[in-house]
């Protein structure tokens, strides 16, 4: 039963060491993912560099050398790493880089920059245990310089591993900012006008509509305006098969703050009060995308033959741009933690 | 026993073997009582080992997941400090098996070049629920750390008590495991 009360108290121990050495495996495994994401050969505070100035591999051990990432992780977590002692409680952190990961299935990395370091690591945690019962029984043995202590280890190793992830790149498609139609000045016809020249074959994604007003005062209030698509007889559709959608709660109960009211159109969009409505829809890269913008001419009219009702509208226009959300793979590296033990 | 058997010793007739069997049945029951004591106090300390390694555990998967999280999913999004703690505490509910009033878990991290946690969440509601020890990383222009904490009072599962008066049971212990990673901003 002593033996087993030794062994449990080494097994704890045990337990502490592999922790120390993920910490510190990890830790290092920082500067190593921070020196790949921006092509250096060192880590990024010099004092605590551990990486060889020509690249490749390198090995330490805390005991000797402690301005490492490494050895600060492994202390925090209970190993200052004084050096092992024979029969005597102490403990020793050591590390080595590696051009590759040791005993998995795992791609190596390459690492393509000059003199760049190894991308992978190892961390081992030995430590003296303290035993007591065990330390009774050789004394009883004659054996007083042994089993003072047992000697428990954890290893780590670690290193960056690649993976591609989804990265939504937002692109602002070139649109004719020319206003739609101009209120006040001319007769604004319901004849629609092409913002978006010629039908292009847009990439799987989404694309955004924002109708805005611009000029003129405080510009006029975006009802009735109208985003049709591909095809100019099917409204709120921007290809076949999906639908224009609102965001950002745009879509509601109407607002409308005109002195007219009734006989028109029910507004379709809405503004909101922030002079402009969006909408967004999911294409994919078949998609033909004509954009349109259409206002009535009711709504335009009534300005013109009373200016007094709507005197704002004076050299006020609509116009809208559209922007891309486009799905794109990239590279990118992580820290990963393999075979702990 | 044979107690035919006899010396003459000053006149007196000495039986030369007595009858042991009482005397066997006696030791027995004594050193039944000493071992059943130490099986017990093994078991006891076995659970205090057991319990111990748990929460360095819980502690340690959560300050990897915290550091690591959601990057191992090729995501660019490390987890928030209540997620951490979540890990912690699943963990100790998991397999520890220790009542929810009996344990602790508090989990922390820095901000960059902080001088003190910057965030911290608890999500175990016991009185031995204190945040780790505030340590910066050496490098904290570009990293920051996080830790874990996990602590619990492990009463001894087998009680025994000397003729019912004398407490032979290992004391209740509080046992707490910090536990600290380094994460890349």
């Amino acid at each position: 039963m002593g033996s087993a009360y030794d062994m449990s108290v080494a097994w704890v121990h045990k337990q502490w060491a592999d922790t120390a050495a993920e910490a510190a495996c990890t830790a290092g495994a920082m500067d190593l993912l921070y020196a790949a994401n921006h092509s250096l050969t060192s880590a990024p505070v010099t004092a605590y560099n551990f990486l060889p100035s020509n690249g490749g591999t390198a090995s330490g051990d805390c005991a000797t050398s402690s301005n490492s990432a490494m050895c600060y992780y492994a202390k925090l977590n209970g190993y200052p790493s004084g050096g092992l002692t024979s029969n005597t409680p102490s403990n020793d952190v050591q590390w080595n880089l590696t051009k590759a990961p040791a005993n998995t299935s795992i791609t190596p990395v390459t690492l393509s920059y000059a003199n760049a370091p190894a991308p992978y690591m190892s961390v081992a945690v030995t430590e003296n245990v303290p035993v007591t019962f065990l330390g009774i029984f050789a004394h009883v043995l004659g054996m007083p310089s042994s089993w003072k202590t047992i000697q428990v280890a954890g290893h780590c190793n670690c290193g960056l591993e690649a993976s591609t992830t989804n990265a939504s790149t937002t692109q602002t498609i070139p649109t004719e900012l020319t206003a739609l139609c101009t209120l006040g000045s001319q007769w604004c016809t319901a004849t629609t006008s092409t913002m978006r020249g010629g039908n292009q074959t847009a990439p799987s994604g989404t694309v955004n509509v924002t109708v805005f007003a611009a000029g003129g005062g405080i510009g006029p209030d975006l009802d009735n305006v109208t985003v049709i698509g591909p095809s100019a007889s099917i409204y709120y559709s921007c290809n076949s098969g999906s639908t224009w959608t609102a965001i950002n709660g745009n879509f509601g109960t109407p607002n409308i703050t005109y002195k007219w009211s009734g006989g028109y159109p029910f507004p379709v969009f809405v503004d909101q009060g922030d002079s402009q409505v969006k909408f967004t829809c999911a294409v994919t890269n078949t998609d033909q995308i004509w954009i349109y913008g259409t206002a009535s001419a009711e709504w335009a009219d009534y300005c013109i033959e009373d200016d007094t009702q709507c005197p704002d509208f004076d050299g006020a226009g609509i116009g809208f741009y559209t922007t891309y959300s486009i799905p794109t793979s990239a590279t990118v590296l992580h820290v990963t933690n393999f075979q702990n033990n | 026993m044979n107690g035919s058997v006899q010396l003459k010793r000053a006149g007196v007739a000495v039986p030369l073997f007595r009858d042991a069997s009482g005397q066997a049945l006696i030791e027995t029951a004594i050193l039944s009582m000493v071992l059943v004591l130490m099986l017990s106090m093994a078991a006891n300390f076995a659970f205090v080992a057991y319990v111990g390694a748990g929460i360095t555990s819980a502690s340690r998967q959560a300050a990897v997941y915290a550091a690591q999280g959601q990057q191992a999913t090729a995501s660019n999004s490390l987890p928030a400090v209540s997620a951490a703690c979540s890990i912690a505490a699943n963990e100790v509910n998991g397999w520890i098996g220790l009542s929810s009033t009996n344990w602790s878990a508090y989990a922390a991290s820095a901000a960059i070049s902080g001088s003190s946690w910057a965030n911290s969440s608890s999500c175990a509601g016991n009185s031995y629920s204190n945040a780790p020890a505030f340590n910066a990383d050496p490098e904290s222009a570009y990293f920051t750390i996080n830790a874990v904490k996990v602590s619990a009072a492990m009463n001894p599962p087998i009680a025994f008590k000397l003729f019912g008066k004398l407490s032979l049971t290992l004391p209740t212990t509080i046992y707490g495991r910090s536990v600290y990673m380094r994460q890349l901003n």
